[in-house]
C-alpha cells in the first residue's frame, strides 16, 4: 500500500470521498468539496494530457460545474472561459470573475474553441469517479447497493459503472425529493427510483445531524432516509450512500409527528474536575 | 571516463550450482494500476502454484560457450548470460540443464520458472545470492515479461514488463483452494511473447481501480471471497483481449458450486475456480465444480491450495 503523499492542492485533498460507517451494513461516502470538482479536475488533466491550449473553454449551463472548472483551472494555472446560453446568476458570475474566469454567451451553432462535447462525454463515461470507486472498495469491500440523490445522477452513473466491474449485480438507487405523484422514470444509471417526501427528508436530515454530527443537504438527507429504510429491510445488503451536497444546518424543522425531537430525558454524563495548571517554578 | 582496464574476478566456481523455482497458475489480476505520479502502469498479481516447479543445474566452465540441456532453452540461456555479467563473471560459460514439470504455453510460468531457477543456479555456482528485486530485473531482461515468483511473498502488484514492484499488499494474499483446468483441451496454448499486450482503453484502464481497492481490502482483512471477486473482475475485463470459451458458464459454475471466483492465465489457456479453503463442505463444493466442468466438456482438472496467510485465522 502506498504511503500518503502530501496533496498538491486543496481540491485534491477534498475532492475524493471519505468513507463513514453509519450502522450495520450501511456506509456513506462523504464528499468534502463540490462534487463537480472530480469531473472538473479530470477534464483539466485530460486537456493537459492532450497538450491543449492553456485556456480551457467549456460550455456548461451548470453553475456549480462552471465554478468547479474555474477552481480547477486556477489551481493548475490555466485560464477558463465558461460558455453558457443563458448565463449564470449574478453571484456565480461574480465568483467566476474573482477566479479569473470569463463568461461568454453561447452563439448559435458551434462555439469557436469550445469543447462542448468533451465534458459531456467524460461525464457520461464517469471516468472521474473511478478513484472514488477504488476508495469505496478499499474501505468496505463488496458493495451490494449504491444510493444517492438524483441531482447527482452523473456521480451515481460513474460510480455505478465502475463498481459494477467488481459486482455486476450492484443495484443503483436514485432518490427523488418530491411530494406525491408518480415516480419519474429511472434514468440510465439507476435500476430504480425511490421518492422521498420533503418532510421525511427533513426528518432524516435532522436525525443524521443529531446522531452522527453530519449536516446533509436536502438531496443527501433524502438519500439517507431511503438508505436507512433499505438497510432495515435488507440487513445483509451492504449499502453505500452518497452524501454529495455541501454541509449546511437545516433551516427547516420537521413536524413533530414526522420526527419526535428529544426535548427531555437527557442525563448528565458526569462531572469533571478541571486540573489547575501549575504556575511553573 | 574510467580508462582503467577491467579486472576480471576469477572467483573459483563450484563444480555445479543448483536453483529451484516454482511456477504459477496464471494471475489473480492483470491490468493497469495507478502509480504515485498519477499515471498507470501495467501490472499483475500472480497466483503462485507449488505444484509446478523447475530445477536448474549450472556447471560453469571458463572461457566456454553457454549451452542448455534440453537444447532450445533460449530464455534460460539469456538469463544465464545476464547473471554471469551481473556477477562480473562473464568470461565463464558452461552447461545449463533444466528439469521442469511445467507444461509449455499453458500460462503456468514455465519460462519464468526456468529463468528464475537458472539465475539462482548460476549464483549458487559462484557462491552468490541475489535479492529477489535483482532476479526480477534479470528475468524481465531475459524474457520481456515475468511473474514475480522469485519473491518469497507474492502479495504484490508487480510490473511484469518493468520488473519492479508497483505496490505491496500488506497482510498477504488470503489462502485459496484452486480447481485448475484448461479452458480448451484442444488448444495448444499461447506464446506469451507473440501475444500482444492488451490495449486497454481509458475506461478499462480505470476499471482496475475498484479491483485494486478490493485487493487491498482482501489482503488487509484476509478475505478470500474478496480476492475471488477481484479475480473474476479481471477475467471479465480481459475477456476481449484473450477470449475464454464459456466464461459466463464458468462463472456460473463457480457461483453454483459455492466458489468465491474465477481466475485465468492472462496469456495462457488455463483457469481456476477459486474456493475459500475454510468454507464448510469444501470437498463437496470442489466436486460440484468438477461436475459442472465436465458438463462443459472439461474433463481434466487439478486441485491445489495456496499457502496464503492462515496465521491470523488460526488455520
Amino acid at each position: 500500500m502506498s504511503i500518503r503523499d502530501p496533496l498538491p492542492s486543496v481540491h485534491a485533498a477534498l475532492a475524493q470521498p471519505r468513507i463513514l460507517h453509519l450502522h450495520g451494513e450501511l456506509y456513506a461516502a462523504l464528499f468534502g468539496s463540490l462534487l463537480q470538482m472530480l469531473p472538473a479536475i479530470d477534464l483539466v488533466r485530460a486537456a493537459e494530457a492532450e497538450g491543449e491550449a492553456l485556456t480551457l473553454t467549456v460550455e456548461t449551463t451548470d453553475a456549480q460545474m462552471a465554478l468547479a472548472l474555474a477552481l480547477a483551472c486556477r489551481a493548475r494555472g490555466h485560464g477558463f472561459i465558461a460558455v453558457s446560453a443563458r448565463g449564470y446568476d449574478p453571484l456565480t458570475e461574480r465568483r467566476l470573475a474573482y477566479l479569473g474566469a470569463s463568461v461568454q454567451p453561447a452563439a448559435a451553432g458551434a462555439t469557436p474553441g469550445a469543447t462542448p462535447g468533451a465534458l459531456a462525454r467524460r461525464l457520461g463515461e464517469g471516468l472521474a469517479f473511478a478513484e472514488a470507486a477504488e476508495i469505496m472498495s478499499e474501505g468496505v469491500g463488496h458493495i451490494d447497493c449504491l444510493i444517492g440523490p438524483l441531482e447527482a445522477a452523473y456521480a451515481l452513473s460513474g460510480l455505478g459503472r465502475f463498481l459494477r466491474y467488481v459486482n455486476p449485480a450492484l443495484r443503483v438507487i436514485g432518490v427523488d425529493v418530491r411530494g406525491g405523484g408518480p415516480p419519474p422514470a429511472a434514468p440510465e444509471p439507476c435500476d430504480e427510483i425511490h421518492c422521498c417526501d420533503p418532510d421525511e427528508a427533513a426528518a432524516a436530515g435532522w436525525k443524521l445531524l443529531i446522531d452522527k454530527g453530519l449536516a446533509p443537504g436536502a438531496g443527501s438527507a433524502a438519500g439517507y432516509a431511503v438508505a436507512d429504510r433499505h438497510a432495515r429491510r435488507h440487513p445483509q445488503a451492504r449499502i453505500m450512500l452518497l452524501l454529495v451536497d455541501r454541509p449546511w444546518l437545516p433551516v427547516r424543522c420537521p413536524e413533530p409527528a414526522a420526527f419526535p425531537l428529544p426535548t427531555s430525558g437527557f442525563r448528565p454524563v458526569g462531572q469533571f474536575d478541571v486540573p489547575q495548571l501549575s504556575g511553573g517554578a | 571516463m574510467n580508462t582503467q582496464p577491467r579486472t576480471l574476478q576469477w572467483r573459483p566456481a563450484r563444480a555445479k550450482g543448483t536453483g529451484r523455482a516454482i511456477g504459477h497458475h496464471g494471475e489473480i489480476v492483470q491490468g493497469m494500476f495507478p502509480t504515485r505520479d498519477g499515471g498507470f502502469c501495467r501490472g499483475l498479481i500472480t497466483l503462485p502454484c507449488e505444484v509446478f516447479h523447475a530445477t536448474a543445474t549450472f556447471a560453469p566452465e571458463p572461457e566456454a560457450p553457454l549451452r542448455s540441456v534440453p537444447a532450445g532453452k533460449a530464455k534460460a540461456l539469456e538469463a544465464a548470460a545476464l547473471t554471469l555479467k551481473e556477477l562480473g563473471q562473464d568470461s565463464w560459460g558452461g552447461a545449463l540443464s533444466i528439469d521442469s514439470n511445467i507444461p509449455l504455453r499453458w500460462g503456468l510460468g514455465s519460462s519464468t520458472a526456468d529463468v528464475t531457477a537458472t539465475v539462482r543456479a548460476v549464483c549458487d555456482a559462484f557462491g552468490e545470492r541475489l535479492p529477489a528485486e535483482r532476479i526480477a530485473r534479470l528475468a524481465v531482461a531475459a524474457e520481456t515479461a515475468s511473474d514475480p515468483i522469485m519473491f518469497d511473498d507474492c502479495a504484490m502488484v508487480f510490473a511484469h514488463r518493468g520488473g519492479h514492484v508497483i505496490e505491496t499488499l500488506p497482510g498477504g494474499l488470503p489462502p485459496l483452494t484452486v480447481l485448475g483446468f484448461r479452458t480448451s483441451e484442444e488448444d495448444e496454448g499461447v506464446d506469451t511473447l507473440s501475444h500482444p499486450p492488451a490495449s486497454y482503453d481509458e475506461v478499462e484502464t480505470r476499471a482496475f481501480r475498484p479491483v485494486v481497492g478490493l485487493l487491498r481490502r482482501a489482503a488487509f482483512t484476509g478475505d478470500s471471497a474478496l480476492l475471488g471477486r477481484a479475480a473474476s473482475a479481471s477475467a471479465r475485463i480481459n475477456q476481449r483481449f484473450l477470449p475464454r470459451r464459456h466464461l459466463a458458464g464458468l462463472e456460473r459454475i463457480a457461483a453454483e458450486a459455492g466458489g468465491v471466483g474465477l481466475q485465468v492465465a492472462h496469456s495462457g489457456i488455463i483457469a481456476g475456480i477459486l474456493f475459500d479453503p475454510h468454507s464448510p463442505d469444501l470437498h463437496r463444493r470442489v466436486d460440484a465444480a468438477r461436475h459442472g466442468l465436465a458438463d462443459l466438456g472439461i474433463t481434466e482438472a487439478w486441485c491445489f491450495r495456496t499457502a496464503g496467510d492462515d496465521a491470523r485465522r488460526g488455520g
